[in-house]
C-alpha cells in the first residue's frame, strides 16, 4: 500500500510534468506529497527513513541525474515530517500545514545547494515564485490522495 | 549521569553526521551537475527503463490530450484552410527558387572544393517524455538515445527555432538542457540581419519572465531594426549556422555608450515543448 502510493505518485509526477507548462504556474511535487501522506501508516521510524532514501535515490536516477542528492534531501524531509507530526495531529488541515512547510523548506534547501555549487544564480523572487507555483497543484493532489488513503485505512480496519 | 553522557554523545554524533552529509551533498551535486559528465551504466539503465515505463503509462493521457486538441482545432478549420490555400499558391515559386539556390550552392561548393558548409545538418525527430522535473534544472528528456545516433552536444530545435542542446545520453533516451537555463544560453554566437548584411553578437542572458535573450557585444555602428531575424552563426559553438533564435525586440546601448545591447524575443515558447528535432552538424 505505502509502496504503491509512492510508485503511483512518482510516475504521475513524470506524466503530469508533460501536460503542464515548463515554467508555468503548476510544478508537481507528488513524490514529496506522497511521503507526507503515508507517514501515519508506518510503525517504525527506520522503515520510513528507508522508504524516503530509496525513493530519493530512484528520483535521482530516473529524473534529475544528481546521483544521491535527492536521497539525502528526502531523508531530511522525512526527519522534518516526523518532527512535525509530533506537534500536529493526523487530520486534513494539519496535513495542509505540513505540506506547505515541507514545500517551502524543500525549495529553499534545494535552491540553496544549487546556488552554493553555482549552478544557478541567486534570485529571491524566483525562489518565492517556485514555492507559490508548487502549492496549488500539490494541494489538489494531496486532497485526493489523503482521502484515498483514509478510505483504505477504514476498509482494512487499520491493519497495514 | 550515564544517561546524560550518552545523550551528549548522541548530539555530537548527529552534528558530525549532518556536517558530513552537507559536505557530501555539495561534492556530489557539484560533480553531477557538470555539463559534460557521462552517465554511468546504472544511470543509463535507469533512464532507459523510466523512458519506456513513462511512455507506456502516459499513452492513455496522451490520447485524451490529442483528442481534445483535435476537437479544438476543428473549430476554426475553415479559416485555417483559407490561410493554407493562400500559402500554397506561393509555395511553388518558393520551391523552385529553393531548388535553384541549392543547385547553385552545390556548384559553388564543387568549385571551391568544399565538402561541407556550416549550415549542413542531419535531422532526427523525438518526443518529449518528461519536462523539467526538479524545477531548477531546465531540462527535458526525449525518447531517442545513442542507439538512435544521438550524441552529446547536438543542437535541439522545434519548428519555431533553437531549443537547447543534448547534455546527457543513454541508450534509448537523452537529456536536453534548454536555452532558458542561464548556464546554457551563455555565450552563444548569433548574427542579426540588417538590410542585406549581418552584424554579430553573443547571447549573454535569458529572462524567463519576458522570454527574451540579451545580445551583447555589437560594436558596429548600424541601425538595427525591430523585428529583424536573429540566427545562430555556426561559429565557436556546436550549433549549426542559420538556426532561428528570435526576433529583435528593443535596441539600447550599454553603460559606456560603446556597444549596442539588443533584447531579442525568443521564437520558441519554452512552456510548450512536445516534439523536438535533434540536429547533427555534418562534419565530413
Amino acid at each position: 500500500m505505502k509502496a504503491l502510493i509512492l510508485v503511483i505518485s512518482f510516475l504521475l509526477e513524470g506524466i503530469v510534468s508533460n501536460f503542464v507548462p515548463i515554467n508555468g504556474f503548476f510544478a508537481p511535487l507528488f513524490t514529496l506529497i506522497a511521503l507526507i501522506i503515508i507517514y501515519p501508516l508506518f510503525d517504525e521510524a527506520t522503515e520510513y527513513y528507508k522508504y524516503a532514501f530509496v525513493t530519493g535515490l530512484v528520483y535521482d536516477l530516473f529524473y534529475t541525474d544528481t546521483i544521491i542528492f535527492h536521497a539525502i534531501i528526502f531523508c531530511f524531509m522525512a526527519f522534518l515530517i516526523s518532527k512535525l507530526n509530533l506537534v500536529l495531529s493526523d487530520n486534513y488541515v494539519n496535513v495542509l500545514v505540513i505540506m506547505a512547510i515541507c514545500i517551502l523548506i524543500y525549495r529553499i534547501v534545494t535552491y540553496g545547494f544549487l546556488v552554493l555549487v553555482s549552478s544557478v544564480s541567486f534570485d529571491f523572487i524566483a525562489l518565492i515564485m517556485s514555492v507559490l507555483k508548487s502549492l496549488i497543484i500539490n494541494l489538489i493532489y494531496s486532497v485526493i490522495i489523503f482521502f484515498v488513503v483514509k478510505r483504505f485505512q477504514k476498509k482494512s480496519k487499520y491493519k497495514f | 549521569m550515564a544517561m546524560y553522557n550518552k545523550r551528549r554523545f548522541d548530539k555530537r554524533y548527529l552534528f558530525i553526521l549532518v556536517v558530513v552529509a552537507i559536505a557530501l551533498v555539495l561534492v556530489v551535486l557539484a560533480f553531477s551537475l557538470q555539463k559534460d559528465r557521462d552517465l554511468n551504466p546504472i544511470e543509463k539503465v535507469a533512464k532507459d527503463t523510466i523512458t519506456v515505463v513513462l511512455k507506456v503509462v502516459s499513452a492513455p493521457f496522451n490520447f485524451v490530450h490529442d483528442t481534445v486538441d483535435s476537437i479544438i482545432e476543428k473549430n476554426n478549420l475553415y479559416e485555417k484552410y483559407k490561410e493554407l490555400k493562400n500559402k500554397e499558391e506561393q509555395i511553388d515559386s518558393v520551391v523552385s527558387q529553393n531548388d535553384n539556390l541549392r543547385d547553385e550552392v552545390n556548384k559553388l561548393k564543387d568549385t571551391l572544393n568544399l565538402n561541407t558548409i556550416l549550415s549542413d545538418k542531419v535531422y532526427m525527430n523525438a518526443t518529449v517524455v518528461t519536462r523539467n522535473i526538479g524545477y531548477w534544472y531546465d531540462e527535458v528528456t526525449i525518447d531517442k538515445g545513442s542507439k538512435n545516433g544521438i550524441e552529446k552536444g547536438m543542437a535541439v530545435v522545434n519548428p519555431k527555432g533553437l531549443v537547447g542542446q543534448i547534455t546527457k545520453v543513454s541508450n534509448y533516451s537523452s537529456t536536453v538542457k534548454l536555452l532558458s537555463n542561464e548556464n546554457m544560453s551563455d555565450k552563444i554566437s548569433v548574427k542579426i540581419k540588417v538590410a542585406d548584411k549581418y552584424v554579430y553578437g553573443l547571447i549573454s542572458q535569458y529572462d524567463s519572465k519576458t522570454n527574451t535573450y540579451t545580445v551583447e557585444g555589437i560594436s558596429e555602428n548600424v541601425d538595427i531594426e525591430e523585428g529583424a531575424d536573429v540566427v545562430t552563426t555556426g561559429m565557436g559553438t556546436i550549433f549549426p549556422s542559420g538556426l532561428m533564435v528570435g526576433k529583435v525586440n528593443k535596441v539600447t546601448t550599454d553603460n559606456f555608450d560603446l556597444s549596442k545591447v539588443v533584447e531579442v524575443q525568443a521564437s520558441v515558447n519554452f512552456d510548450d515543448l512536445d516534439y523536438l528535432t535533434v540536429l547533427k552538424r555534418k562534419t565530413e
